[in-house]
């Protein structure tokens, strides 16, 4: 069942972060996306399946495979549209009428023990605060699988471990504090760029596929990323396309 | 008919105590690379003439027998007070390709009306960067 609009606003004030359901009907662009990676890359494939990608392929093949996927998939045209149609309500929400969309999605795959992966961090202030992140897994996740999200309320003392020096001080933080959301394939986790997060080892036995992708309304205040070198336009409102000129 | 492949590059003047000028070069040949472009001849805008971008517009009416103009960023047009898109317009109109290096993108006559919104707000979402690079120099 869909998570209610208003709960959803306020989750995501409350913890800086959110899992909802894809709308009805939308999970089948996530199904065509998964055909086309899989046919496009049968030879790394093999004769698995997304969770068990990771079988026939080495340590030293995957980030170059990686690379190639990510270039192939931001090649499909309307895929970042269909994205964006399968949470509507709650991007909307969040964002106003007037919203811009990344460029180029990420994806990340992780195999199991896989150590290439981002540190304890949030996006901010190279994204700036008003911008969300959209992670949609492609296989379920879960367990290690899973991304560990920092309540908002527990930022403060986030914030203090950069003043720290025990090399573990992240990952026992997270380990202490994180929330870990388990996310379907079919579901999706929206949270705030200045929201903590960090990215375990993958201590299951499966591969992990997940897109990331970043929303922000046009009309907020910037970071790093910017109009055109990181954004581009996905919708404007009435108002703003009489004005734009 | 044989493609052309030569182009002419645009670094921006405004910019070369930020990126030097043989790194904004490099960056546009690097980028020019993905679509087997070359720069054929380079030239920036002049002190007095950056804002409605003179020597960029007087190149466009020459005609040149090129594949299109590179330009190290999209905030080169934006100097003026309007965004100079209309010269945009012009060139991919007269069939030329504007490739812009740090934005990473190729507009042509197929995308411009897709793009055009982006380009058009582009000055709006970089006004503050745009004015403390045009302070800096004109001091």
């Amino acid at each position: 069942m869909h998570k209610n609009l208003l709960t959803f606003e306020k989750e995501f004030y409350t913890r800086g972060f959110s899992k909802i359901s894809l709308l009805e009907g939308h999970k089948k662009t996530f199904d065509i996306l998964k055909k086309k990676i899989k046919t496009k890359f049968r030879k790394n494939f093999f004769k698995n399946n997304f969770e068990n990608f990771h079988k026939n392929i080495s340590d030293k093949e995957i980030n170059k495979i990686r690379m190639n996927v990510i270039n192939y998939i931001n090649t499909i045209k309307g895929l970042n549209e269909n994205i964006y149609l399968s949470i509507k309500p709650f991007i909307d929400t969040l964002l106003g009428p007037d919203i811009i969309v990344q460029k180029s999605m990420n994806l990340g795959i992780q195999m199991p023990l896989d150590g290439s992966r981002a540190l304890f961090h949030k996006d901010t202030p190279l994204s700036s605060n008003y911008e969300i992140v959209v992670w949609l897994p492609l296989v379920d996740c879960t367990k290690s699988m899973c991304m560990l999200l920092i309540d908002r309320k527990n930022h403060d003392k986030a914030d203090k471990l950069l003043d720290g020096k025990d090399i573990d001080r992240f990952d026992k933080f997270a380990k202490k504090y994180g929330v870990l959301e388990e996310v379907k394939y079919g579901e999706a986790l929206i949270f705030n760029t200045n929201n903590y997060h960090y990215i375990p080892l993958n201590k299951t036995d499966k591969t992990r596929w997940a897109i990331n992708t970043r929303y922000k309304n046009l009309f907020t205040p910037y970071g790093e990323r910017n109009l055109l070198d990181y954004y581009e336009i996905l919708k404007l409102s009435p108002l703003t396309k009489i004005f734009d000129k | 008919m044989k493609k052309l492949e030569n182009v002419f590059c645009y670094p921006d003047t405004l910019q070369n105590r930020y990126v030097p000028q043989s790194w904004q070069i490099f960056i546009m040949n690097s980028f020019l690379n993905n679509f087997k472009k070359k720069i054929q001849f380079y030239t920036g805008e002049n002190h007095r003439g950056y804002g409605k971008m003179k020597i960029f517009s007087e190149k466009i009416k020459t005609k040149p027998k090129i594949n299109g103009f590179i330009f190290y960023s999209l905030i080169q047009f934006c100097y003026d007070k309007k965004t100079n898109i209309h010269l945009i317009e012009k060139a991919v109109e007269s069939n030329y390709t504007i490739y812009l290096a740090r934005e990473k993108i190729k507009i042509d006559k197929e995308n411009f009306k897709k793009k055009k919104n982006d380009l058009v707000f582009f000055k709006y979402t970089n006004q503050k960067l745009i004015e403390s690079i045009k302070k800096k120099f004109e001091k």
